[in-house]
């Protein structure tokens, strides 16, 4: 092979030769006699473009040398071998690639500059407000001053309803972020280029644009509402996960019930449609309709198929209509009153369940019933707003039971009765331990210790332990990646990372 | 020194224009470039432009630019005249040059095409009467293969196979050592053949060496390391 090459080298050298001196034609023609003879693979090949590209530098019409050397001799440059339009594109090109630079370099700054503008400051009625600073809108009383409106110099607005109040938590140059503690609030967001509003009501956060709508929260009740006018959001909480609400549509969320319901502008004319926190912070103290026996069954039994889809089910299943809860077995004391009680629980008639138990008949009832029994007599009283009482049944439950899933259910209801809206640290802090309890040393089923597992993440969401519910989260997830509490586990996660940054900002 | 290149120079008249001549070996002929000799750069435009030509015509094949890159060579040559250590090596030494341009002009002409600024069409090779039509076509296609090897490998490879050079020589002229060229010849040779397939014109040539039919029966799994020896 190398001696092919070798071959190719002489005989291309032979031709150079030949070419560079005008007689050596024939020279020229013998080493192609002699390249056409040797004609193999590689050798040939180079051969044979080497003489044939002698052949054509040999050709008289050639004046490339000529050309160059006038060139060079002249002094003069390289002329440009570009065409007219390539000449043309290049700077267009150019021009172009700047343009682009500039816009992109532009929008990347953006943000930068919105950090470093002057931050939005607002107005509580004729005086400047502070960041951090509780503003309230009193109850309705004869000459009492109209309720506060805040005033953005972005040209925002946030006008509080009766009985509300609200807490400007951050201003920045792109908006503010605002922390509606109770009640409700009507909210316009002016919408700019550079907009970021946040509004915080309990557990859900509202992610604005540009918008214009009304947003509620009741803390005694658990009742989140946002009724939309114009514009989009997006809504983040429990039980909801994230949500898009566009105009027209609405969003009320029962944390008590662990009932959401979306509803468009169609529904909006149907009584049951108000929003719940209209309903629980217009100033008054208002009492709860009173609905059929059938209805709250219906409300009932959509909780309980609510527990099964939902993130984060109640702590304890709501008790079953009447057709589907087996009375249980009376008890010795007083059968006849155990039996018509868990009849009205059955029914939904909750209330009508705990006042037919005074608190000598309780003590008989929480000394000899069994469990199914006292679980839902313990369920009747909070949902009768007897927290006190429920505390008593599940906590005779839980002694009574120790070490089985119905303790374990116990214990859920008594952390969920802690860890309340406005509840203390000692609270939270019971509420945590009651959580702690449901292991599967004291009898828990899976389900029940996913959900306190879940319960815990959610505890520490709400007592601002970042790191702790982000580790629960990561904990929780190792051991359940799927499933509705999985999901609420997620989220929280994702917001467990996101606080920080808030913080920062 | 000066003395010395008045006594090889001789003057030649004409016309009105006194044309003054220049004779001696390449390394008075670089004394004489150094020392601003007048008719130094004559001389050696005159002395190595054909192979410097023939040289750049094995890179790049025939190119419209051919002309403006002869120019260019013996341009940069004469800027940097004094970079040149052996005055004996002229001729490698302008090699060494007309590679680097070629080389800067591949690359030029890689970044338009990219560009979509210049066709992508091969140029058509100037009618000679007494050639070959086959190895015209064969002439086209081998550039068109190598026009799509990196520029570095196609230089090692058209010096070698096609200029003839010795690896040592071709190792001078793109300013590597011998062992990058031997990497960069395997390299070149392999692809050389895996793309040549596909162009018919280069079939019986292919057909006819058994060390590429080796390569291409290889499906590139050996190292080509052979091209180097």
């Amino acid at each position: 092979m190398t001696g092919g090459l070798q071959a190719l080298g002489r005989v291309a050298g032979e031709t150079a030769e030949a070419v560079a001196e005008p007689r050596a034609e024939r020279e020229i023609a013998a080493a192609r006699e002699r390249l056409v003879g040797a004609r193999e693979g590689t050798v040939a090949l180079g051969r044979e473009l080497a003489t044939s590209q002698d052949q054509l530098l040999a050709y008289p019409g050639d004046d490339t040398l000529a050309r160059a050397r006038q060139r060079l001799l002249a002094g003069r440059r390289r002329a440009a071998g570009l065409p007219g339009f390539v000449r043309l594109a290049v700077p267009l090109a150019v021009c172009l690639l700047i343009a682009v630079a500039i816009i992109f370099g532009l929008r990347a700054r953006e943000p930068q500059r919105a950090a470093t503008a002057t931050a939005v400051s607002y107005l509580v009625g004729t005086r400047a407000g502070t960041l951090g600073e509780r503003v309230s809108a009193f109850a309705p009383r004869l000459g009492a001053a109209p309720a506060p409106e805040l005033r953005f110099s972005d040209g925002s607005t946030v006008d509080l309803e009766r009985a509300s109040s609200a807490r400007v938590t951050a201003l920045d140059a792109r908006g503010a972020e605002v922390d509606l503690e109770r009640g409700a609030a009507r909210v316009f967001v002016n919408p700019r280029r550079i907009t970021r509003w946040t509004l915080h009501a309990g557990p859900f956060t509202v992610h604005v644009v540009g918008t214009r709508f009304r947003l509620a929260w009741d803390a005694s009740t658990k009742r989140f509402s946002l009724q939309m006018t114009k514009g989009k959001v997006r809504v983040e909480g429990p039980t909801i996960g994230e949500r898009q609400l566009v105009a027209g549509q609405r969003l009320d969320v029962d944390l008590s019930q662990r009932v959401s319901r979306a509803q468009t502008a169609a529904a909006k004319a149907q009584p049951s449609a108000r929003p719940l926190a209209a309903q629980g912070a217009s100033g008054r103290r208002h009492r709860r309709p009173v609905r059929p026996a059938r209805q709250r069954l219906a409300r009932t039994t959509r909780a309980r198929r609510f527990e099964r889809v939902e993130p984060m089910p109640a702590a304890t299943p709501a008790p079953a209509p009447a057709t589907a809860t087996p009375a249980p077995a009376p008890a010795p004391a007083r059968p006849t009153t155990l039996a018509r009680a868990l009849q009205h629980v059955g029914a939904g008639r909750f209330c009508q369940a705990n006042g037919l138990l005074d608190d000598k008949a309780l003590s008989a009832t929480l000394a000899k019933a069994p469990a199914k029994a006292l679980l839902a007599l313990g369920d009747a009283a909070r949902y009768c707003s007897a927290q006190q009482r429920a505390r008593t049944i599940y906590l005779a439950l839980w002694r009574r039971f120790a070490r089985s899933p119905s303790a374990a259910a116990a214990a859920l209801a008594l952390a969920r009765l802690s860890h309340t809206k406005g509840a203390s640290a000692l609270q939270l802090q019971q509420a945590e331990r009651w959580l702690q309890r449901v292991s599967a040393a004291n009898g828990a089923s899976a389900a029940q210790q996913r959900i306190a597992a879940a319960r815990r993440v959610e505890l520490a969401f709400a007592r601002r332990q970042t790191r702790r519910a982000c580790a629960l989260a990561r904990e929780f997830l190792a051991r359940w990646s799927a499933g509705s509490a999985a999901r609420y586990v997620k989220q929280v996660a994702v917001r467990c990372k996101l606080t920080p940054e808030r913080k920062r900002r | 020194m000066a003395d010395g290149v008045a006594a090889h120079s001789e003057r030649k008249k004409t016309g009105n224009v006194v044309e003054i001549g220049f004779t001696g070996d390449d390394a008075a002929l670089v004394r004489a470039l150094e020392n601003g000799h007048p008719g130094a750069p004559a001389a050696l435009f005159d002395r190595h432009a054909p192979h410097v030509r023939r040289m750049l015509v094995r890179l790049l094949g025939h190119d419209q630019e051919l002309a403006d890159l002869l120019h260019e060579v013996f341009a940069r040559a004469l800027k940097n005249i004094a970079q040149l250590r052996e005055p004996a090596r002229l001729r490698q030494w302008l090699v060494g040059v007309a590679v680097h341009t070629a080389r800067g002009h591949i690359r030029a002409r890689t970044r338009r095409r990219w560009l979509r600024l210049a066709s992508d069409e091969t140029m058509p090779e100037p009618a000679a009467p007494g050639i070959d039509p086959a190895a015209v076509e064969a002439m086209r296609c081998t550039y068109a293969v190598l026009q799509k090897l990196p520029a570095d490998q196609r230089i090692a490879f058209a010096l070698r196979f096609i200029a003839g050079l010795e690896l040592k020589d071709v190792a001078e002229a793109a300013g590597v050592s011998l062992a990058t060229i031997k990497r960069r010849l395997a390299r070149a040779e392999k692809r050389f053949v895996a793309l040549a397939r596909r162009e018919p014109p280069l079939e019986p040539w292919l057909a006819a060496s058994t060390r590429w039919r080796d390569l291409r029966d290889d499906d590139d799994g050996g190292d080509g390391g052979e091209a180097a020896r």
